[in-house]
C-alpha cells in the first residue's frame, strides 16, 4: 500500500528539510508532486493578495501620544531635578548640622591631647633648669617624671597592639593627670638663682 | 515590502527620527504605515484590531527608534515589521477569550475557479483559520519568518509553530479543493 506524504512532510520538503525517504517518494508519486505544486500555488496566491491600506490616518493620534509622553517625562525630570536639589540642600544642611553638632559635642580624646599640649607649654615656661627646688619637690618631680616615662612605654605598647580608642583615652587621662601634677609641683614657690 | 516612499526615507531622515525629530518620525510613519497595516490586517481578524496594532506599533517605533542600531538596508523595515508582528500577536492573545482557537468551518464559501477565484477564496478561507494559525501562515509563508522566530514571538515551541502551519495548510487545501485527501 502506497503511503503518501503528509502535509508535515510536504512542508518540510518545500522548506528544504524533508527526509530522503519523503523526497524519494515525491519523485515517484504524481499525486504527492501534485500536492506539492498546489502548496506552492497557494503560497504564491497568498503573496499576490492585494496590499491593504489603513482606512484612517493614525499619525495625529500617535504624534499626540508621543508628545504627551515627552511632556510627562519632562515634568517627571523637572520634578526629579527639584527633588534632587531639595535632597542636596537637605543633605548639605544635614551635614552642616552634623559638623556643628560634632563641633558642639567635645571629643574626649582631642580634649585630652589639647590639655596635654597646654600643660607641656606650661612646663616649658617654668624653665626648670633655672630654678632651685627643695629636696622634697625634686623627689616628687622625679617620681612624676618616672611615672610619665613608664606611661610613654605603655603608650608605645598600646600603639603596637593597636589598642582601642577607649584604652588610648585612659592613657591620655593618665598622662594629663601626671603632667598636671608635675605643673602643680613645679609651680610651688621657688627661688630664682641669678647668673 | 519596499515602496517608493520607503526608499525615499534616507539615512539622514532615519538619523533625525532616531534623534526624536517629530517631522522625521512622521516620515517614518508615512513610509511604513501601509506595510504595518497590511501585516496587521492579515494577522488580525478585524480592521479595528489592525488599526490598533498600527497605532501601537508606531507609538513603540517612535519611543524606541533611538535604540535601533541596524545599519544594513532593509533592517529598519525588518525591525518595524517585527514590532508590528509582536503587537499583532499580543492583540490576538488578548482577544483569545473571544476565539476558542477553533477553525470556523461553518462559514465555508463555495469554491471558485481560476487564479482570481483562488485569490478570492484564499481571502475567505484565511479568514476562516484561527487567528493563531493565520498568523503563523502569514509570518512563515509570506513574511519569511522561521519557525524559531515565530516560536519566540509567540512564546511557544518550534513544534507548535510547525504543527499550526501544517494544520492550516491541510485546512486550506481541503477548503479550496472541496475534497478530502487521504
Amino acid at each position: 500500500m502506497l503511503i503518501h506524504c503528509t502535509m508535515d512532510e510536504l512542508l518540510a520538503i518545500r522548506d528544504g528539510e524533508g527526509s530522503q525517504a519523503a523526497s524519494r517518494h515525491l519523485d515517484e508519486c504524481d499525486e504527492c508532486s501534485h500536492e506539492l505544486n498546489l502548496l506552492h500555488q497557494r503560497v504564491a496566491a497568498l503573496k499576490t493578495m492585494p496590499t491593504l491600506n489603513p482606512p484612517r490616518d493614525r499619525w495625529s493620534v500617535v504624534r499626540d501620544e508621543v508628545l504627551a509622553g515627552r511632556a510627562k517625562k519632562r515634568r517627571q525630570f523637572v520634578g526629579w531635578l527639584g527633588a534632587a536639589a531639595a535632597a542636596s540642600v537637605m543633605l548639605t544642611l544635614g551635614v552642616g548640622q552634623l559638623v556643628v553638632s560634632a563641633a558642639r559635642e567635645p571629643d574626649p580624646l582631642a580634649e585630652l591631647v589639647n590639655e596635654a599640649q597646654s600643660l607641656e607649654q606650661a612646663l616649658r615656661v617654668f624653665r626648670p633648669e633655672s630654678r632651685v627646688m627643695s629636696g622634697r619637690v625634686a623627689t616628687a618631680v622625679a617620681a612624676l617624671e618616672d611615672r610619665l616615662f613608664a606611661l610613654e612605654v605603655r603608650f608605645g605598647r598600646a600603639q603596637q597592639r593597636r589598642a582601642s580608642r577607649e584604652q588610648f583615652i585612659r592613657l591620655w587621662e593618665e598622662r594629663v593627670g601626671l603632667m598636671g601634677a608635675l605643673v602643680e609641683v613645679r609651680r610651688a614657690p621657688v627661688t630664682y638663682v641669678g647668673f | 515590502m519596499m515602496t517608493a516612499v520607503t526608499a525615499s526615507l534616507d539615512d539622514i531622515a532615519i538619523q533625525r527620527a532616531k534623534a526624536g525629530d517629530i517631522h522625521a518620525l512622521e516620515r517614518v510613519y508615512r513610509a511604513y504605515q501601509g506595510t504595518v497595516y497590511n501585516l496587521a490586517r492579515r494577522m488580525c481578524r478585524s480592521r479595528e484590531d489592525a488599526e490598533d496594532v498600527l497605532q501601537e506599533t508606531f507609538l513603540e517605533v517612535c519611543l524606541s527608534i533611538g535604540k535601533f542600531r541596524g545599519a544594513e538596508p532593509g533592517s529598519l523595515t525588518a525591525w518595524i515589521k517585527r514590532i508590528a508582528a509582536s503587537k499583532a500577536l499580543m492583540k490576538i492573545r488578548r482577544a483569545k477569550y473571544r476565539d476558542t482557537d477553533e477553525f470556523f468551518e461553518d462559514a465555508a464559501p463555495a469554491p471558485e475557479t481560476g487564479d482570481v477565484g483562488l485569490r478570492m477564496d484564499l481571502e475567505a478561507v484565511m479568514c476562516r483559520l484561527s487567528d493563531t494559525a493565520r498568523a503563523v501562515v502569514w509570518l512563515h509563508d509570506i513574511e519569511g519568518y522561521t519557525h524559531e522566530d515565530i516560536a519566540e514571538l509567540m512564546g511557544k515551541s518550534v513544534s507548535f509553530s510547525k504543527s499550526q502551519l501544517s494544520r492550516a495548510h491541510t485546512r486550506l487545501r481541503k477548503w479550496l479543493s472541496g475534497e478530502a485527501r487521504c
